[in-house]
C-alpha cells in the first residue's frame, strides 16, 4: 500500500553503469554468458549461478567463463538460493542504495522466480532491479511435441489464493512454439476470457515461425484476445498485463501462464509479485531434457527497470531527485 | 467423424463455413481435405501434451500419441495390410497385463475423447472402470491410419503392445509430423 513501482524500457545500448550486483544462470546455451560478457565490468559484483543438471552444450564454456572471471557462484542443489541471495545483496549494499540486475536470458521459471522474488523483497524505496534479456538469434524451430511433465507454480509467493468458484476466471497466455501446450492450458482451465500475448521479436523469420507454429492463433471456438507486444518495449507489456489485472482482479480469479520468451516470464512473476495474491502464476515443465538445443544470442539486450518509489512520489519528482 | 462433440464439429466445421461464406459455392474437397488435416493436426498436438510414462521408464519423453500411434499402426495393418481380414481388429480390451501407468494414461486420452469406451467390464455399459472395458480410436483419428468408421473385432491392448517395433530410443514427434501421415 505505502510502495509503488516505476517501471521504464532499458535502452541495451546504455547499460545501466555502477549497478551493485549482477545475477545470472550459467546454462547450457551459449547466450547464457552474453550479457556478462558485456555487462560484468560495469557492475560491482557478479553472481553466476550454476545449475546442478543439464551440464552439456555450452554449459563447460560458460562455466570456464565464469570461473575465469572469478565470479562468486552460487550452486543450485547445494546452496540455498534465497538465503544466498540475501547475503550477496546485503554484502553489495552502498550508500546510494541497492542497484541489482538480473538477467533472465538462461534462467528457468522456478530459478527466476525464486531471484526475483528475494530481490524485490530486499528493495527499499529509492533502489533499483533491472532484469534484462538477451533474445536469440533465430534458428528454425524443431517443433518437437513434448509432454507435459510438470505444472505448478514456479515460487509459493505467486501461487495465487484459494477463490470463489462464482467468480470468473481469466487467463493471461503467453505463447511460444508450443501450440498443444496452450491448447491444454485452454482446455483444462476453461477460463472465460483469455488474453494471448504474442511476442514480436527482431527477426520478421521468428515471428512468421511463431505464427506457424500456432496455426495462426486459431485456437478454437474460445473467448479470447490476442495481443501484440515486442521485445523493445517491455514496459509497456508490463503496462497492459498490469492493467488487465487491475481491472479485473476483484470480480475474477487471474491465472498467468508464460509461454514464450524469458522477459514475459519475468514480468508476469512480476506482476504476480505486485498483486500477490490475486495472479496465479503457473508454469508448465515439458519433459524436454533429451532435446535441449544450444542458443545463441542475436547480439542485443533488451529489458526494464524497476524503481520502488513511496506511493506518494511523482515519477518526475523521483527521475529529479535521481 | 464428430463423435457428437460440440467442439470437434464446430473445429471442423467453423474453417469449412469460413471458405463457403461469400462465395456461395460448394467447397473443393481438397480444400475440405486439407481444412480436416488441419483440425486433425490440432488435436494430435493437444494430445500429444499428455504424457505417458512407461512402466520399465525405457523413455521419458513419450506421450499418448506414441501410444494411439502404436494401436492405429495395428489397425491399419488389420485393414490395409498384405492379408486380408474378413473381420478386422478395430476396437481393443485395456486387459489385466496392461501396467497402471497406462491405464492412467488412457484415461487421461479419453477425457480428450482420442478414445471411447465401447463397453466396460461388465460389457453392458459405455462408462465404469477403464480395466477391462472395450475402447476404440476416436473417429477424428480415424484418417490418420486410414481406417473405417466401423467397429470390427476386439482385442487385447497387450498383444498389440507386443506387436509394437521395439526401439531403443523413441523419436520425438514433430508438428511437421502431423501433416506428413496423411501422404
Amino acid at each position: 500500500v505505502n510502495t509503488r513501482y516505476l517501471v521504464r524500457n532499458i535502452d541495451g545500448d546504455k547499460l545501466p553503469k555502477g549497478a551493485s550486483l549482477l545475477i545470472y544462470c550459467v546454462g547450457f546455451e551459449s547466450r547464457s554468458k552474453f550479457v556478462a560478457q558485456k555487462y560484468s565490468d560495469l557492475t560491482h559484483r557478479t553472481l553466476a549461478i550454476v545449475y546442478d543438471e543439464g551440464h552439456t552444450l555450452s554449459f563447460p564454456d560458460n562455466l570456464a567463463f565464469a570461473r575465469h572471471r572469478g565470479f562468486p557462484t552460487l550452486e543450485l542443489g547445494r546452496d540455498n538460493l534465497e538465503e544466498r541471495l540475501k547475503e550477496e545483496i546485503l554484502k553489495t549494499e552502498r550508500s546510494e542504495g541497492v542497484r541489482v540486475v538480473v538477467d533472465v536470458s538462461s534462467m528457468n521459471r522456478a530459478v527466476m522466480a525464486g531471484v526475483l522474488v528475494t530481490v524485490l523483497d530486499m528493495l527499499r524505496h529509492g533502489d533499483t532491479l533491472s532484469i534484462l534479456y538477451a533474445p536469440s538469434k533465430f534458428r528454425e524451430p524443431g517443433l518437437e511435441l513434448l509432454p507435459i511433465q510438470r505444472i505448478g507454480a514456479p515460487h509459493p509467493r505467486i501461487s495465487g489464493e484459494v477463490a470463489s468458484p462464482r467468480k470468473g476466471r481469466v487467463l493471461l497466455l503467453g505463447v511460444g512454439f508450443e501450440y498443444g501446450v496452450s491448447l491444454n492450458i485452454l482446455d483444462s482451465h476453461e477460463p472465460d476470457e483469455s488474453f494471448v500475448f504474442r511476442p514480436i521479436g527482431f527477426d520478421d523469420k521468428f515471428d512468421d515461425a511463431v505464427k506457424r507454429a500456432n496455426f495462426g492463433f486459431d485456437f478454437g471456438e474460445r473467448d479470447y484476445e490476442v495481443i501484440d507486444y515486442h521485445l523493445n518495449n517491455a514496459a509497456a507489456l508490463y503496462d497492459d498485463i498490469s492493467s488487465l489485472v487491475v481491472s479485473m482482479k476483484h470480480s475474477t480469479t487471474i491465472l498467468a501462464v508464460p509461454l514464450g520468451p524469458k522477459l514475459l516470464s519475468a514480468i508476469m512473476i512480476f506482476v504476480g509479485y505486485v498483486h500477490q495474491p490475486s495472479v496465479s502464476v503457473i508454469r508448465y515443465s515439458l519433459a524436454s531434457w533429451n532435446y535441449r538445443h544450444d542458443v545463441t544470442p542475436a547480439g542485443m539486450v533488451v529489458g526494464i527497470e524497476i524503481t520502488k518509489v513511496p506511493s506518494t512520489a511523482s515519477s518526475d519528482e523521483f527521475a529529479k531527485s535521481r | 467423424m464428430c463423435e457428437g462433440n460440440p467442439r470437434t464439429t464446430i473445429a471442423l466445421l467453423r474453417p469449412l463455413v469460413r471458405r463457403f461464406v461469400g462465395t456461395s459455392r460448394p467447397v473443393p474437397y481438397e480444400d475440405q481435405s486439407i481444412l480436416v488435416e488441419e483440425a486433425i493436426a490440432k488435436y494430435v498436438s493437444l494430445l500429444s501434451t499428455i504424457r505417458w510414462n512407461e512402466h520399465n521408464g525405457r523413455s521419458r519423453n513419450l506421450s499418448v500419441v506414441n501410444l494411439i500411434d502404436i494401436i492405429g499402426d495395428y489397425f491399419s495393418e488389420e485393414i490395409n495390410g498384405l492379408v486380408f481380414k474378413s473381420e478386422p481388429s478395430l476396437t481393443f480390451r485395456v486387459d489385466q497385463s496392461i501396467p497402471k501407468e497406462l491405464v492412467e494414461a488412457i484415461g487421461s486420452a479419453m477425457n480428450q475423447g482420442a478414445f471411447i469406451m465401447i463397453s466396460d467390464e461388465s460389457g453392458l455399459f459405455d462408462f465404469g472402470s477403464i480395466q477391462q472395458a472395450r475402447l476404440r480410436l476416436s473417429y477424428l483419428l480415424c484418417p490418420l491410419y486410414h481406417l473405417p468408421l466401423i467397429l470390427g473385432a476386439a482385442v487385447n491392448l497387450s498383444r498389440i503392445l507386443a506387436k509394437r517395433p521395439r526401439r531403443d530410443v523413441e523419436r520425438v514427434l514433430k508438428q511437421e509430423d502431423l501433416f506428413m501421415r496423411f501422404g
